[in-house]
């Protein structure tokens, strides 16, 4: 039976160290939100990204393409209408947040979990300014001027 | 203190397993992806800078060592794409009918509709073939 006494027993203290940590640590509120961001930016990149590579990449130095399909006055002539600069939005925001919260858990999991406050901020810092940035240079430009942008 | 030792993978256990290789190649091509983001990210500043700016952008993107790269970010993107096409259906089976419909037939539909929304792209942001 487990009578004995209460003061020494091996493995409670492990147990009541997770315990104390576990009521030290907050309620997971980051973590849902970036694994949808995730999930979500996953499925952009799948179905956008790669058709995105080929032609502005690799259709004109492969020469499927002329230089001028992908030139400044082809690019402006498409950029005008506001689908092409949503997708253009939607992709990099996407990429960004999936990109970037990959690359935190591959570092995870490479042993820096003590640098995580670090990787988290340098990570989805990035994916938020850079999606501020796309936002900007997609819509926001029309109705502010950023000089430092 | 009892010192706990969490039990850890063995470095280089995606090399044992095609799987876990594939695996691991679509966490690149994740990555990948928001490197391939920040060039198209700068590929808008460029625009709005000028044309100048634009074709001097569009240049270094056609140098052999930056060609090569895209080429090895447009493979692992691929990989990405395809492996995370077949994972829709088994990570979370289409239960629309009695039986879950099987994963390869929600693979190729997958691969339909990445067709559909490819040449969709193509038309809409490229301005057709």
């Amino acid at each position: 039976m487990a009578g004995g006494s209460a003061e020494w027993g091996p493995g409670r203290e492990a147990v009541r160290a997770g315990a104390e940590r576990l009521q030290e640590e907050r309620e997971a509120v980051l973590e849902p939100i970036v694994w949808g961001l995730f999930s979500l930016g996953g499925f952009i990149t799948a179905f956008l990204l790669p058709v995105t590579i080929f032609f502005l990449s690799l259709a004109v130095p492969f020469g499927l393409w002329p230089a001028d399909r992908i030139a400044y006055g082809a690019f402006a002539a498409r950029f005008a209408d506001p689908l092409v600069r949503l997708f253009f939005l939607v992709l990099i925001g996407g990429s960004l947040f999936h990109g970037m919260h990959r690359l935190r858990h591959i570092l995870l999991d490479a042993g820096l979990k003590r640098a995580d406050p670090l990787l988290i901020a340098l990570c989805y810092g990035l994916a938020v300014l850079g999606s501020l940035a796309a936002l900007y240079y997609t819509f926001g430009f029309e109705f502010v001027r950023l000089p430092f942008l | 203190m009892a010192r706990m030792h969490p039990w850890k993978r063995p470095a280089g256990w995606w090399l044992r397993n095609p799987r876990y290789l594939l695996f691991q190649a679509r966490e690149v091509g994740g990555v990948l992806s928001a490197l391939y983001g920040l060039v198209l990210l700068y590929e808008l500043r460029q625009y709005h800078r000028g044309e100048d700016a634009f074709a001097w952008f569009q240049g270094i993107l056609t140098t052999p060592p930056v060609l090569i790269l895209t080429l090895v970010v447009f493979a692992f993107v691929l990989v990405h794409a395809v492996t995370w096409f077949m994972l829709i259906g088994k990570a979370q089976p289409v239960a629309l009918t009695k039986k879950p419909i099987p994963w390869e037939r929600a693979f190729a539909g997958n691969l339909v509709l990445w067709a559909v929304v490819s040449a969709a792209v193509l038309y809409i942001v490229f301005g057709g073939l």
